[in-house]
């Protein structure tokens, strides 16, 4: 069997995730959408675009798991994985439980996974519709929650530590102007981070119809 | 021929704007007068303020440098707004000129209603040119050009030195306490206050009505710096720095490597610098001995303290300015406060040898661009306080383990001075006293191992802490997850293939392991919640958002326990100014508490009941239970470590909830039987705002 998701054919999932068990237990939802599953037993290939190529030639769509380098399994996480996938244009789904201090982690790369399941919800129909939600993107078709928008981002502070995480705490009036969304330094352009300090202000293209802080993404920064 | 030729002309009203309106404060146009002076190669640079208090008082400036011809006044002196253009070129007693646009100067002039200057140049050595400003004669004129002002000339006095002295009479308004505080401030910064460099210029402030403010200009208290910092970066990048102690003996030593350790030893892209520091201790007896009293070291590093930063040997405002804490120094005290000085007990002063001007100060005088090369020259000096930090560490571990060494020698000497005052003592009342001494002992020795015990137990639960949230990152990967998936499908293919039947034979199973995976989940959520980074910043914590957060996360955890929660929040948004983990972990506590109550007590239809109340600008959190209530101990025991009626208890969670509340400036108070029959835990916090 294959589903057909804007004139494109998906027959086989790539199942990614350093437990073997987990795979088994994703390749039920994949059995159960009458789909083929490709367990990637590892360990995947050392560099990204390598991995991001072999995987694209078995299958023609992909599960991936966050945490990929528990054990010897990968070199890179699973959002750096997805986001790699999508920049080939091949649609991935990132299944993770997420918590604050993986959100810090995942946040640059938010822009590029569309599809963010938590292993609770993950099912046949999460699946089909994140990797629907994959392929609209590439043709240019945001869902209301993906689509970036203009908007003024205010900044709170800005927070180096010793063990060089680096982060800004800022606020982004139009989404939500009582919510302070924590981002990763590296995400702003260093000639606009160099004039950034607390009470800054700039614009960003962020998704404001995001529904909670672990899936909006900034990106386009201006001073 | 017609003259074709036009040019801008400035209404009178501009120099208002360009002097009160852009300058507006007293100690900044002073302070451009002084570099005025420091320009003209003066040693000396004196302000006195007679009768300034109130309107109509005066200031008079005076300098000892080399004055003015009536060209320097003309093309120099009186021209607005001419920033400095092309190479810069030392004075002729070797300064790297200050430089400024006039502005401030504009400003200093026009506190008065006239100012006039007299300034004695080198030649002609016996002239004397003086210049009067009558700003009413401006008030009269519609256009600048149409004032003007006549350079006299006359004999000098005789014995009189060359320099410049301006008086500004009648001054428009007061000068208040907080302005003349500003103005000692600044010009005890200005140039030399820490009696380090040859070139010196020295500010003198004479000012009778604000005598206490003008004396702590003269006065500095470095020698009593318990720890001198000194750090430089040289024009190659590379940095060194070491610390003395306050005898001067050096206590630390670190090379480039050391000091750039964050860096992997890269250099720094500043200009060559040097970083002075002093922190002091501010211990009543670490004082003992000294000469200076610890109250006036206090009142000297309020007006002074602050880290300075100096660019050819001229201070440059804000950095180091009350609330300018530009090193982030408190921050990192607040990180972590061990060992690290703040910005009420240190003072540090950073000079830059910056002839090519690599760091470039804003137009409005409110620093320097954020250039680069700015940025590698605070990276220095926070990387040298970093190091200093460390080393002082080390040595504080280090001393600890030795006090736990020498403790119990030291306590066999005690014993053994003890026994022979004993010994001296009459014979009848030896007997007496060791019995005494013994009784003590063995008290002294329960209370010991008491302490003891409540360390290791304190260990314990760190350790405990720490392996439940390394399980809790395994256990919310894999294994739920698999459960998670398989029951899911469970659930997909029974509702599929059995249909009506699933239900009858299936679905309450398939629901109690969803529901259970929920409760599970809680505990990896809850411990790695726990644990976040940024839940310890200092910040503004809305409560009730706090409170919430709490409740959210607990409600499949009490589910599970068949805990009804009731929850009333107070209406508003009340808030303090601390970290948002102190307020998750005193409503876990109490939380904990009343579910550990019901599992003791066997109690039937559990209640919890979580409200808030806010009075004037207090907070309180009131946690109750229809538990069994507080029984078996007294009520004022329930605070104390180790005081528990559980039998696998640690006693820890109401003493943990009582020292979080008193680090917020709080009370806790309790019921042993509230409305509900249960306990009620109260927390009064003062808020910030609502």
């Amino acid at each position: 069997m294959a589903i057909t998701i804007a004139e494109r054919s998906i027959k086989r999932i790539s199942i990614i995730d350093d437990d073997a068990r987990s795979r088994d237990s994703y390749e039920l939802s994949v059995e159960d959408l009458d789909l083929e599953s490709v367990s990637e037993n590892g360990p995947l290939d050392e560099a990204l675009p390598d991995c991001v190529r072999a995987v694209s030639e078995r299958a023609d769509a992909a599960i991936c798991d966050y945490h990929l380098k528990v054990k010897a399994y990968s070199s890179f996480n699973g959002a750096e994985l997805a986001a790699g996938f999508y920049k080939k244009q091949f649609p991935a789904v990132l299944c993770t439980k997420w918590h604050t201090a993986m959100i810090d982690e995942m946040r640059q790369y938010l822009r590029f996974i569309p599809s963010l399941i938590h292993p609770a919800k993950l099912d046949p129909t999460s699946i089909r519709m994140g990797i629907e939600s994959c392929i609209r993107e590439f043709e240019g078709q945001y869902l209301a929650v993906r689509r970036p928008w203009r908007a003024l981002v205010r900044v709170e502070d800005i927070l180096k530590t010793d063990q060089g995480s680096d982060f800004a705490y800022v606020v982004v009036p139009a989404w939500n102007s009582n919510e302070v969304v924590k981002l990763p330094l590296n995400l702003i352009p260093p000639e606009i981070l160099k004039n950034l300090s607390g009470g800054s202000r700039l614009h960003a293209k962020v998704n404001l119809g995001a529904a909670g802080n672990e899936e909006l993404f900034f990106e386009e920064w201006e001073l | 021929m017609p003259d074709n030729k036009a040019h801008f002309r400035f209404s009178t009203d501009i120099l208002r704007r360009l002097g009160e309106e852009l300058n507006p404060s007293l100690e900044h146009g002073i302070v451009e007068l002084a570099k005025n002076s420091y320009d003209a190669d003066a040693t000396k640079f004196t302000v006195v303020l007679a009768n300034a208090d109130k309107p109509g008082g005066s200031v008079i400036i005076s300098d000892d440098g080399s004055g003015m011809t009536p060209t320097d006044i003309r093309d120099g002196w009186l021209v607005l707004g001419q920033s400095r253009k092309g190479s810069i070129k030392r004075t002729p007693g070797g300064r790297i000129p200050a430089g400024y646009k006039g502005l401030g100067r504009l400003a200093a002039l026009r506190l008065g209603s006239v100012a006039s200057v007299k300034t004695r140049p080198k030649t002609p050595s016996e002239a004397e040119y003086h210049i009067n400003i009558n700003w009413k004669d401006f008030d009269s004129a519609a256009l600048v050009e149409q004032v003007d002002l006549l350079i006299g000339e006359r004999k000098r006095k005789s014995g009189s030195t060359t320099g410049t002295d301006i008086a500004i009479t009648g001054l428009r308004a007061g000068v208040s306490r907080a302005e003349v505080r500003r103005l000692a401030r600044e010009l005890i910064l200005l140039a030399d206050p820490f009696g380090q460099t040859k070139n010196s210029f020295t500010p003198v402030l004479v000012a009778p009505e604000f005598d206490d403010i003008a004396k702590i200009v003269e006065i500095g208290y470095l020698v009593d710096a318990d720890f001198h910092l000194h750090a430089s970066v040289g024009p190659n990048g590379r940095a060194s720095a070491s610390v003395l102690d306050w005898k001067g003996k050096e206590l630390f030593k670190a090379n480039h490597n050391q000091v750039a350790e964050r860096r992997s030893g890269e250099p720094y892209g500043c200009p060559p610098a040097t970083f002075d520091f002093w922190a002091f201790l501010l211990k009543a007896e670490t004082f003992l001995g000294r000469n200076s009293k610890i109250q006036d070291v206090r009142a000297w590093l309020d007006a002074v303290g602050g880290v300075h930063l100096y660019q050819n040997e001229l201070r440059v405002s804000p950095y180091g300015n009350p609330g300018n804490d530009w090193l982030d120094i408190n921050l990192r005290r607040a990180q972590s406060p061990e060992e690290r000085p703040s910005t009420n007990n240190s003072i540090g002063k950073i000079s830059v040898l910056d002839e090519t001007f690599k760091l470039v100060q804003k137009t409005d005088r409110s620093g320097f661009i954020e250039t680069e090369a700015f940025k590698q020259l605070r990276e220095f000096a926070q990387d040298a306080l970093e190091w200093m930090a460390r080393e002082r560490l080390i040595v504080a571990i280090k001393r600890r383990e030795q006090e736990r060494k020498q403790a119990p020698e030291k306590a066999e000497k005690a014993k053994a001075d003890l026994e022979k005052a004993i010994s001296a003592a009459p014979k009848p009342a030896q007997a007496q006293l060791r019995k005494a001494v013994l009784a003590y002992d063995t008290q002294k020795e329960r209370e010991v191992d008491v302490l003891r015990k409540e360390v290791q137990l304190y260990r314990t639960l760190s350790t405990a802490g720490i392996t439940a949230a390394t399980f809790a990152h395994e256990s919310s990967g894999n294994p739920i997850k698999v459960i998670q998936q398989s029951i899911n499908a469970i659930q997909r293919r029974g509702k599929q293939q059995f249909e009506m039947q699933y239900d009858a034979s299936f679905a309450k199973p398939v629901d109690a392991i969803i529901r259970s995976i929920d409760t599970l989940g809680v505990l990896s959520t809850a411990t790695l919640s726990l644990i976040d980074q940024d839940k310890r910043r200092i910040i503004r914590v809305d409560l009730h958002h706090v409170i919430n957060n709490v409740v959210k996360m607990f409600e499949p955890f009490l589910n599970g326990r068949d805990v009804d929660l009731k929850l009333n929040l107070d209406i508003g948004s009340p808030f303090i100014r601390g970290s948002e983990a102190a307020v998750e972990s005193i409503l876990t506590n109490l939380i904990n508490n009343s579910v550990s109550a019901f599992e003791l007590d066997g109690t039937k239809n559990r209640t919890l009941r979580i409200s808030t109340t806010i009075e004037a600008d207090t907070f309180t959190i009131a946690v109750a239970d229809n538990g069994p209530g507080i029984t078996g101990i007294a009520k004022r025991n329930i605070w104390l470590p180790g005081q528990t009626t559980k039998p696998h208890g640690t006693g820890l969670g109401l003493t943990i909830v009582r020292d979080t509340v008193i680090d917020l400036s709080g009370t806790v108070d309790a019921d042993e039987h509230c409305d509900l029959g249960g306990a009620e835990i109260f927390v009064n916090i003062p808020l910030a705002g609502k």
